[in-house]
């Protein structure tokens, strides 16, 4: 369980500090200004509700494989 | 056949472009993209994709066959047997397509790449599953590179989709407007209140809308703008959790509803169904346009067959239906697409070459026109010299069926109007039919007053 929370932590924390790498933008098409701010501004959220969504996956495979060793172990 | 040359819609990207020769489609790859294509093809990326139905495959061809200097590579993609476009899908079809398209974006993401554009055009419907038609759409992922192609998504697919689900279903005729996809301040302000309260829509609509009006007259730094690929994969993540809380159920409709609303009896039905189909075995076909399809009933009797079929109608729900039907029974061979055959898709884009017209698509070896003579000639006050001159130029053989007035479905939109048809007769009907058509068998349908032709266009005849 310690393994998940430091997990779902670290990359939380990765996303929300935005690790800057060097980047510019060359597209064929327009990504529009407005379009551009307002994606860096949603992306820290979304990246956190997708570790949060993959910490919870984990975390409900983890039971299910649990309950389900302990069936198999019953069964027998 | 198609005429040398490029396409006309083929300009916007610098990478390569489609172009025609000797009827055949081929794309030419320019060196600018060699770096990007190379790393489709050895990262295996092309593989998985069109291992999994999602990109369209080609073959490699000699770059002698090239239209310029600046080609790297001339690739021949397998022909799409007829290009459809989002404002003639069903709210299913066009919600599949934004699907298909994050998961594409989710599976090069894996191999180190990102969909550089995202719209509803470069993606068509084949042996009923949407796919990538546009192999240059992908670039080498850059570590922080932000998606560009954010805002050509939620125009060309959550916002239609959105206003088709919370509005109204016929709004996705935005798209024969707005040729890169529904405005988001539009989208923003015709969606209700209640769109504000769903986190999805009110980050990627509401205030993505607000974002772009805010910023259209500053001058913003945008280049040294990054995020990391957590943030990437959970746009589109979110995004695609987005797309798929978007519903829309067909309520009853005028022609939803059709067959069990109707004077047929299960005989006549049955009997005309025997008549297309012995029809469509003299002709043999390699394909069909059922104008006025419904839920397909009959076009299924051409695809059934192994004919490609397009089953055009007017009604969004009997699209819809037809459509779901098509997904449940993995049907290869038809396409329900959304038409008004009194205001037919017309040549869009600049110049009105970049999106055809329905003629422009055909024309089909067969037309079905079954019990919609009396919608065009009454609803439509159309002249049936008009009407035979537009199948005539739509198919080279017509399979039609003539209802009477004294039949219950003209009365029915005689009801409500004053009779002004006095020419809307059968012998009136044969006659100016046959100055386009040389009509080769009828028969009548039994247990009706309906008559069932066969007719082959003048010039055409074997």
């Amino acid at each position: 369980m310690v393994y998940f929370i430091n997990f779902a932590e670290a990359i939380v924390i990765l996303d929300v500090f935005h690790i800057t790498f060097y980047y510019k933008l060359c597209a064929y098409l327009d990504p529009g200004t407005g379009s551009i701010i307002f994606q860096v501004i949603i992306a820290g959220l979304c990246g956190g509700l997708l570790a949060v969504k993959i910490f919870w996956s984990k975390i409900k495979s983890f039971f299910k494989g649990f309950f389900f060793k302990g069936n198999k172990a019953e069964e027998k | 056949m198609k005429a040398d040359g490029i396409l006309p819609a083929s300009f916007r990207d610098p990478s390569g472009f489609l172009f025609y020769r000797d009827g055949a489609i081929y794309r030419q790859i320019n060196t600018a993209y060699k770096e990007n294509y190379d790393h489709l093809v050895s990262s295996r990326l092309y593989d998985a994709l069109v291992k999994a139905g999602l990109l369209i495959p080609h073959e490699e061809v000699d770059v002698a066959l090239s239209q310029s200097a600046a080609a790297y590579k001339v690739i021949k993609p397998q022909p799409v047997t007829f290009i459809s476009y989002p404002y003639e899908w069903s709210f299913s079809q066009l919600k599949m397509a934004a699907l298909a398209t994050l998961e594409i974006q989710k599976k090069a993401f894996d191999y180190g790449m990102s969909l550089k554009d995202c719209s509803a055009y470069n993606i068509q419907f084949m042996n009923g599953k949407p796919l990538l038609i546009d192999t240059l759409s992908f670039e080498k992922y850059i570590q922080g590179q932000l998606w560009v192609a954010y805002r050509q998504f939620c125009q060309h697919f959550l916002a239609p989709l959105a206003l088709m689900s919370y509005k109204d279903i016929r709004l996705n005729q935005f798209f024969r407007i707005y040729i890169d996809g529904i405005p988001l301040d539009m989208a923003s302000s015709l969606l209700p209140c209640r769109t504000w309260l769903k986190p999805s829509l009110l980050s990627h609509i509401h205030l993505h809308a607000k974002s772009q009006k805010h910023y259209a007259d500053k001058a913003a730094v945008t280049s040294n703008r990054k995020m990391t690929q957590l943030s990437f994969k959970g746009i589109i993540d979110n995004l695609e959790s987005a797309i798929k809380g978007l519903n829309w159920h067909p309520a009853h409709t005028e022609w939803a509803d059709y067959y069990e609303d109707t004077n047929y009896s299960a005989d006549a039905l049955e009997h005309k169904k025997k008549l297309v189909a012995e029809f469509i075995d003299q002709i043999r076909p390699k394909s069909v346009w059922d104008l006025g399809a419904n839920d397909g009933l009959f076009s299924r009797i051409a695809s059934d067959k192994g004919i490609k079929t397009i089953s055009f109608d007017v009604d969004p729900a009997a699209v819809e239906k037809n459509y779901l039907k098509c997904i449940e029974k993995k049907e290869r061979n038809i396409l329900p697409l959304l038409l008004d055959l009194t205001n037919p898709s017309p040549p869009i884009g600049w110049q009105n070459t970049e999106r055809l017209s329905l003629q422009q698509r055909g024309p089909a070896d067969t037309a079905l026109a079954l019990a919609l003579i009396h919608h065009l000639a009454i609803s439509n006050n159309l002249p049936f010299n008009k009407i035979a001159d537009f199948f005539a130029t739509i198919c080279s053989s017509l399979i039609i069926e003539f209802v009477p007035k004294n039949d219950s479905q003209v009365q029915r939109l005689l009801a409500t109007r004053e009779d002004i048809f006095p020419n809307y007769r059968q012998q009136v009907f044969e006659s100016e039919f046959s100055s386009y058509f040389t009509i080769r068998s009828s028969a009548k349908i039994k247990g009706s007053e309906r008559t069932l032709y066969l007719m082959r266009r003048k010039g055409t005849e074997v």
